[in-house]
């Protein structure tokens, strides 16, 4: 240890602030170094001069007098009631607490909304599914019939559902077996 | 070489009853923030006083320390912080009543036009003697510190007359702690400079 890094400690090491390690090594510098054991007992000397001739001021009795009158004023305003006196007392934790409470309130209500509109959803999605099935089914006979039907010779015509792309059927059936003279 | 414990007539707060009556007091329990008062108010008007040099401010700020200090008692977390967190509110006090007056504090390097050192509030170095019949040594003690820096008047206080350790002078002043022990460092080699003269080994 240098005498640079045993300063830097001095008044540390003169109010008991170093850990008993760095304490034993300052302690080891200032037995060899004569210059830094000097620093060491002007610096002990002016704290000790410090200590008894530092004047201190007496508790006068007035000042506690004031505070309990104030202090008294606060504790007679305290609200009765559980919540009130929560929120009077530690209104940031009472603040914390309530929003905290909003939160998880706005959310449970949020998931229930979600729940229930997809809910909704699948239902309409159920039924619409349904119809569709329905419709298909009914389009899917009837072009059944109509073929079948045009095969006998029935000529029976049945309107095709929305369906654009489908050429319309003919009124005359169609009877392969049979020329057309006839 | 330890820390000794000032004489101010308080021996050191027993922690369990610390607890106990922060508690009951949390509660509005009056008779235990007496006691709390009882166990601290001295100490805060002591160092309130070395940083304003005012017996009437310091008592004025003391009051005005401890009504706060019993408002805001719900907000404090950890009961075993209490005395750093108290300092910390009286710090602030006296903070705000600094910044409503020009400082009497003079820079550490600071210099007037002839590049002598600025003049300090008393001279006494010039007759020593002089110095030493006309004032009491403790107004000697009390203008050192006056001549501090704020920044090291704080933490030479809390530290060489207040004996907190320098973890809780970190706290209080919300400074790492390198920080606080350089400048405790600077501000007791300044202080030994000017009392020199006074001790009995120079």
């Amino acid at each position: 240890m240098n005498c640079e890094q045993c300063a830097d400690d001095l008044t540390a090491y003169l109010d008991g602030e170093l850990t008993p390690r760095r304490a034993a090594e300052i302690r080891a510098h200032l037995n060899e170094c004569g210059s830094c054991a000097s620093e060491m007992r002007g610096l002990a000397d002016s704290a000790a001069f410090l200590e008894s001739n530092t004047k201190e001021i007496p508790l006068r009795p007035e000042i506690w007098n004031n505070v309990k009158a104030q202090v008294s004023t606060m504790v007679a305003a305290q609200p009765a009631g559980f919540f009130s006196f929560w929120l009077w007392r530690w209104p940031r934790v009472a603040t914390t607490v309530l929003a905290t409470a909003s939160v998880l309130v706005l959310g449970v209500w949020g998931y229930l909304n979600y729940e229930e509109s997809q809910e909704n959803l699948r239902h309409y999605m159920n039924e619409y599914v349904t119809a569709r099935d329905a419709q298909l089914q009914k389009q899917g006979m009837a072009n059944a019939l109509a073929s079948a039907s045009s095969n006998a010779g029935v000529g029976i015509k049945f309107e095709r559902m929305d369906n654009p792309f489908a050429e319309p059927l003919t009124d005359t059936y169609h009877n392969p077996f049979r020329s057309e003279d006839e | 070489m330890s820390k000794k414990t000032l004489d101010s007539g308080e021996a050191s707060v027993d922690q369990t009853l610390l607890r106990q009556w922060i508690k009951k007091a949390k509660s509005g329990d009056l008779e235990s923030y007496q006691k709390i008062y009882d166990a601290f108010a001295r100490k805060v008007l002591n160092f309130i006083y070395r940083m304003v040099n005012s017996v009437e401010e310091a008592e004025d700020l003391t009051q005005e320390t401890f009504v706060a200090v019993f408002k805001k008692l719900g907000s404090l977390k950890d009961n075993d912080k209490f005395e750093p967190w108290l300092f910390r509110i009286a710090r602030n006090f006296v903070y705000q009543r600094y910044r409503a007056r020009s400082p009497v504090s003079v820079p550490i390097d600071a210099l007037d036009e002839d590049g002598q050192p600025a003049t300090q509030l008393i001279d006494q170095r010039k007759n020593p003697d002089e110095a030493f019949e006309a004032q009491e040594l403790e107004d000697v003690v009390q203008n050192e510190i006056n001549r501090l820096p704020e920044k090291y008047r704080e933490v030479f206080v809390l530290s060489a007359i207040q004996h907190l350790s320098y973890q809780e002078i970190a706290e209080i002043t919300d400074r790492s702690l390198p920080s606080v022990k350089t400048d405790i460092y600077r501000a007791r080699l300044e202080v030994r400079k000017h009392v020199k003269e006074y001790l009995k080994s120079a």
